[in-house]
């Protein structure tokens, strides 16, 4: 933005001048300060320090009729409770200084924090004139504000104005000379003390009333001493007879809340003057905001859209991601295994197996599920981006919250929807202990995006058509047996002690379509390169033992593992095989369908979901996914948990719940499809 | 009004900075300077997502890459 001329003043104001008179601009910082001080006083400034303070002065002179107006820029300050040295020297230079006019610049577009300074700006009991700047900005914004009842409500004139177009400059200047004359009264209604303050403000004026240097109002120096403004503490201490202060602490001891309520007070005057003053019509992305909030914010109607718009992600990456998982096997990884297996026929059998099988066959099948996850990361990426997964974690939350669960879990859970280890280690903002153990406990039942790659290539295998709503059930089931974990450990470990946590949502936005195609990218190189590492070293690890000792699967080191686990599974409805691809899903959750992909890559040129479908029935399969979807998390996600917690006592409780559950949840589900008949 | 708005939080619960607003019949910005009042006086802290807990995530370029200014606020007792 360019700077602004001086603004030319009428030839009756330009006359020779004689009076010099003190005016100062106080305001917060970007109010438009800086753009009136320039207007008024042209190339009539100069530059310098603050006495002792690396702060910048700023003063400039212009004419105004017979007078010459002393212009002084003070610091930009948020409030005057002598936290900084800009607000030491405003409040300091209005006190000694005196100025003939104040001008309390204050902007439109935020009144309320600008009310703030003016609140504090009338105990110091000089004339004001408070400018309000920024109409414009406010008027963009939906904001109208009624300045004449704001004038009357504050008892202070009140000049509005745009400085950045030079509007209401010129009326500026006879109201600072009407106030300088006298003829522009104001009687200011600073924010009341609240009541039962009252009688100990009096008490405090009535005892320091004879000591208090002439240049401070002594009202305003008691109600420093309530707020426990250390200058004027110090002050008071060395100005008061030793007695007296004894008798002022011991009234400040008794009253040592009176700071809250003294600030309170303010913010009761700023919100009474905005409820009067300002009219708001909800415009552009806050209006969208709030009207599309009141919905997907909701704490009923929220989680039913969150269910809907899980359901339409399902919807989107089945119906696009599975006839081009479809289209990858069979025209990528079948014709490359065929090719594979032809151009290897004379190589000894183990480097044809461990090519085929253990290479094809395992990173081969999870990279055929490169399209379901790309598709599943995009439209994750655009509810991100459009700002509603931050409304996705809210509702969540606030479900836990109304069943007795502890708050604080929120960010974790927000990360965890992308991957367990952010989530987990998200959990460091929670400062009690046992808030974020809790959380680092339940964090792990975010469904994260390996386990719906899981999902994503076997539901579509067994359910067809019905894959998106089995899907939904899984998420729905990891969500409620969160909560129901959630609640029933917030009873054992917080017994049902609450605590609060405020968000802000952000507002929503139009996706940028560049940005998600980035998220995207990155987050599908991760898994490619996932593939190519964790995933290839298992799968490779899986063929060797499925190989060793004689070349045959059914008499394989892994097979007799795997007979050894089979008790276990079958209750689950579980073959060997089923155990084994649950247990290798430990170093990366995708493996399960790796070590499947080797396990059957004899029949790889069937395709292995065509393969897992003619060998298990959808009651397994339906058990087997509830089972991954709550399984202890992968090796990553333990090993955080194991830093995070410090301790492997805790590391092995995560374990233990997990397995509990996902154990007891696949024997339920995988008996009660059983008895349904699928 | 911030007493009140204190002992609101206190109570306990998931908050969300509009509907406080409509609670208290005041605007969001009104909230917001509550919130930061408070968090100057050292009664609540805030964090923002991804604040320290993401430090090694192979995830962090990508997350909130789109409106960093604009990601999710949170304030704690």
């Amino acid at each position: 933005m360019s700077e602004p001329q001086a603004v030319t003043l009428p030839p009756s104001l330009s006359e020779q001048t004689t009076e010099e008179v003190l005016i100062a601009l106080a305001g917060q910082p970007n109010m438009g300060k800086s753009t009136l001080f320039n207007l008024l006083t042209g190339l009539h400034q100069h530059t310098g320090n603050w006495p002792g303070k690396t702060v910048e002065r700023l003063e400039g002179s212009f004419p105004l009729n017979h007078r010459t107006i002393r212009l002084v820029d003070l610091p930009g300050t948020y409030s005057l409770t002598a936290n900084s040295p800009e607000e030491v020297i405003t409040r300091e230079f209005i006190l000694h200084e005196k100025p003939a006019v104040l001008l309390a610049i204050v902007s439109a577009a935020n009144l309320e924090r600008s009310l703030y300074l003016v609140s504090e700006l009338i105990p110091l009991q000089v004339p004001m004139i408070v400018v309000l700047n920024m109409m414009d900005v406010a008027s963009q914004e939906g904001i109208r504000i009624d300045a004449v009842s704001l004038e009357r409500q504050l008892g202070i004139p009140v000049l509005p104005m745009v400085a950045s177009r030079r509007e209401g400059v010129k009326e500026l200047l006879p109201m600072i000379e009407e106030v300088i004359e006298g003829k522009l009264c104001s009687s200011p209604n600073p924010p009341p003390v609240r009541g039962d303050h009252q009688e100990v403000l009096h008490q405090l004026v009535a005892l320091i009333s004879a000591f208090v240097p002439p240049v401070y109002p002594v009202d305003w120096v008691g109600l420093k001493l309530l707020e426990g403004d250390q200058e004027i503490t110090h002050m008071m201490q060395t100005m008061l007879p030793q007695t007296t202060w004894r008798q002022v602490e011991e009234i400040l001891k008794k009253h040592e809340d009176a700071y809250l309520a003294v600030v309170s007070g303010r913010y009761e005057w700023i919100a009474g003057m905005i409820r009067t003053v300002v009219s708001r019509s909800k415009i552009g992305q806050m209006g969208i905001t709030e009207r599309l909030d009141r919905w997907a914010a909701h704490p009923v109607w929220g989680l039913f859209i969150l269910a809907g718009i899980m359901g339409i992600v399902f919807w989107l990456t089945f119906t696009l991601g599975t006839p081009l998982q479809g289209l990858m096997e069979n025209w990528l990884i079948l014709p490359l295994a065929n090719g594979a297996a032809g151009a290897l026929a004379s190589s000894p059998m183990w480097v044809r197996g461990m090519i085929v099988d253990g290479l094809i066959g395992g990173v081969g099948s999870v990279l055929t599920f490169l399209p379901i996850i790309a598709i599943f990361f995009a439209t994750f990426a655009l509810l991100e981006d459009v700002g509603y997964m931050a409304r996705a974690a809210y509702v969540m939350d606030n479900l836990m919250h109304h069943m007795g669960l502890h708050g604080k879990s929120f960010l974790p859970l927000f990360l965890g929807f992308g991957c367990n280890v952010p989530a987990i280690m998200g959990t460091r903002v929670i400062e009690s202990w046992s808030a974020r153990l809790l959380t680092i406990l339940i964090a792990p039942l975010v469904p994260c995006t390996a386990r719906m790659a899981v999902v994503a290539f076997i539901a579509p295998t067994f359910f067809g058509k019905n894959a998106l709503w089995y899907s939904w059930g899984l998420v729905m089931v990891s969500l409620l047996t969160l909560v129901v974990s959630g609640v029933v450990l917030n009873r054992i470990l917080f017994k049902g002690q609450r605590s609060a946590f405020i968000m802000e949502m952000p507002l929503y936005h139009i996706p940028n379509f560049r940005t998600i195609g980035v998220l995207v990218g990155q987050r599908s190189f991760s898994f490619v390169k996932k593939a190519g590492t964790t995933i290839l070293a298992v799968s490779l690890l899986i063929w060797v033992f499925s190989y060793l000792p004689a070349g045959n699967l059914e008499t394989s080191y892994l097979a007799r593992f795997g007979q050894w686990l089979s008790p276990v599974g079958k209750i689950m409805g579980f073959d060997w095989k089923l155990t084994l691809a649950l247990i290798t899903s430990f170093p990366a959750k995708e493996n399960a369908i790796a070590t499947l992909g080797v396990i059957f890559g004899n029949s790889v040129g069937a395709g292995l979901a065509n393969t897992l479908a003619a060998t298990y029935t959808p009651a397994t399969a339906l058990s087997f996914l509830v089972v991954t979807m709550l399984f202890i998390p992968c090796a990553a996600t333990v090993g955080v948990i194991k830093q995070e917690t410090n301790s492997w006592k805790w590391t092995l409780v995560s374990i233990g719940l997990l397995l509990l559950i996902s154990l007891f949840a696949g024997v339920v589900v995988y008996h009660l499809a059983v008895w349904i008949g699928a | 009004m911030l007493e009140a708005f204190l002992d609101r939080i206190n109570r306990g619960g998931t908050l969300e900075v509009e509907s406080l607003a409509r609670e208290f019949d005041t605007t969001p910005e009104m909230v917001r300077m509550m919130l930061d009042q408070l968090q100057q006086m050292g009664r609540l802290k805030q964090y923002q997502a991804c604040s320290d807990g993401c430090a090694g995530c192979s995830l962090q370029k990508g997350c909130h890459s789109a409106h960093p200014q604009e990601s999710v606020k949170l304030w704690q007792l």
